[in-house]
């Protein structure tokens, strides 16, 4: 590792983009910044900002109400970043999803239809120890860009 | 020994820049030991070392170095030339106001007459160029933290004043030089006029934005105050900033009130001294809600203001009767 990569590795700062959802995805993550999964340990820091972010944690089924915003929150992200696909909605639109009728009319399909995902952490909702797993990969895949 | 000053003038802003990110990672460290969390690694575990490195203590300096490798966006309706320039004066100024600050007893440009005049200038430049950068930056989010940030600056300067004139009235000289010489000659300024001292500490709390004062920049309200728009490059120097920024405020506070830390070991008390101010400020930062801009606003007239202007008039008593 080289220190760009390194300095890139150790201080990974984060925006939760919520989209769609019901906010079960939500809670898990902050409990991902509380007392007992505290990430900052790594040097992980929620910000609230796009555009000091490296690393988009994405919630929930896009509806398509959002996608425009969620279009623009990923433009707004300097380079170079890493999406995160959090929950069974944001991979797939988990329930919303059959396979013998057709897809839900409000939905603009899953997060990856939109934009680029790198990371995929299963689950409905995941629980904060497979979101944490999931922020290791997007650092690999962090070191990894240019 | 001319040669040896050299030396000195030259080590002394990596000096402080290392003291900076070291003072950094305290705060941040005991602010979330204070909520019950672990806060950055002092020592990584066994397991994870490979991948995160040996210990946490110069998170500071990653977030800085992470930053100026990224690219850095500049919206599309900003005044480029301000957006960009203000960051490089910013650090400029604090770079240069380090020369004059004695660290630990030293400074390579501070021995002259009036250095605490050009060191409460130098420090005034910062909040001011960042009101520039966050209204030049076409973000309503940089508007509001603007005016927020010179709304405060303007009653922190007032108190500011007081507290460091009161100092320099009861020495009889405008160099820090001689402030921390007088106090050697007999006491240091916080056993002699605490009232200075605490007004002082709340101007820091104020200009670090700690808890009660983070208004300029409070996360929920307005995104990032003025720093909204500022994205990688741009962004890595004003955290370089803000890192010398905490090293500046709390050595002034050290050279005003406790003698520049020239007490058993000079350097050695005076990082233990640095690292007591922040545990208190980390404290305060800890346990308190933010205020409203109003509230904020009022504390400053009702408390802040009354403690300074008392400060002053302690120290007319202190010459009158005391015989310094």
């Amino acid at each position: 590792m080289n220190l760009k990569q390194k300095a890139r590795v150790y201080s990974p700062w984060v925006f939760h983009a919520h989209a769609g959802g019901c906010n079960n995805c939500d809670i898990e993550i902050a409990a991902v910044f509380s007392p007992r999964f505290d990430v900052e340990r790594m040097g992980v820091k929620l910000k609230n900002n796009p555009r000091h972010a490296d690393i988009l944690l994405v919630t929930g089924p896009v509806p398509k109400q959002v996608e425009p915003a969620l279009k623009r929150i990923y433009n707004q992200t300097p380079n170079p970043k890493v999406v995160v696909a959090i929950g069974g909605c944001a991979i797939d639109c988990g329930p919303y999803n059959y396979d013998d009728a057709p897809e839900n009319y409000a939905l603009a399909g899953p997060v990856n239809k939109i934009i680029p995902v790198d990371v995929y952490v299963p689950g409905c909702p995941p629980r904060p120890e497979a979101i944490i797993h999931g922020l290791a990969l997007a650092l690999e895949c962090l070191a990894l860009k240019k | 020994m001319d040669l040896l000053l050299i030396i000195y003038s030259i080590l002394i802003f990596p000096i402080a820049f290392f003291l900076g990110i070291i003072y950094s990672f305290f705060l941040r460290k005991v602010y979330a030991r204070f909520q019950a969390r672990r806060g950055p690694w002092l020592i990584v575990p066994k397991e994870v070392r490979k991948a995160l490195g040996l210990s946490r203590i110069l998170q500071p300096l990653y977030d800085a170095l992470k930053l100026l490798y990224k690219e850095s966006l500049i919206p599309e309706a900003a005044n480029k030339k301000l957006f960009k320039s203000t960051p490089y004066i910013i650090l400029g100024s604090i770079i240069l106001s380090i020369s004059f600050i004695p660290i630990a007893g030293f400074s390579p440009l501070g021995s002259f007459k009036f250095s605490l005049i050009v060191i409460l200038y130098l420090l005034l430049i910062p909040p001011l160029l960042l009101v520039i950068g966050g209204s030049s930056s076409s973000s309503p989010w940089g508007v509001i933290g603007a005016k927020r940030e010179v709304e405060l600056t303007l009653i922190y300067e007032i108190i500011q004043a007081f507290a460091v004139f009161s100092v320099a009235i009861a020495a009889n000289s405008l160099s820090i030089f001689e402030i921390i010489e007088f106090q050697k000659n007999h006491r240091p300024f916080i056993a002699l006029n605490p009232l200075a001292a605490i007004a002082f500490l709340l101007v820091i709390i104020g200009k670090l934005k700690v808890k009660p004062f983070d208004i300029p920049d409070a996360p929920v309200e307005v995104v990032a105050g003025p720093e909204t728009e500022y994205s990688g490059k741009l962004l890595g120097v004003l955290e370089l900033g803000r890192i010398f920024f905490i090293f500046i405020s709390i050595t002034l506070f050290i050279d005003l009130f406790l003698e520049g830390g020239m007490h058993l070991i000079p350097s050695v008390s005076f990082i233990i001294e640095s690292l007591a101010i922040l545990f208190i400020l980390a404290l305060i930062n800890a346990v308190n809600p933010r205020y409203r801009l109003d509230q904020a606003f009022k504390w400053c007239l009702k408390y802040q203001i009354p403690i300074a202007i008392a400060a002053i008039a302690w120290t007319y008593i202190l010459k009158w009767t005391i015989v310094f």
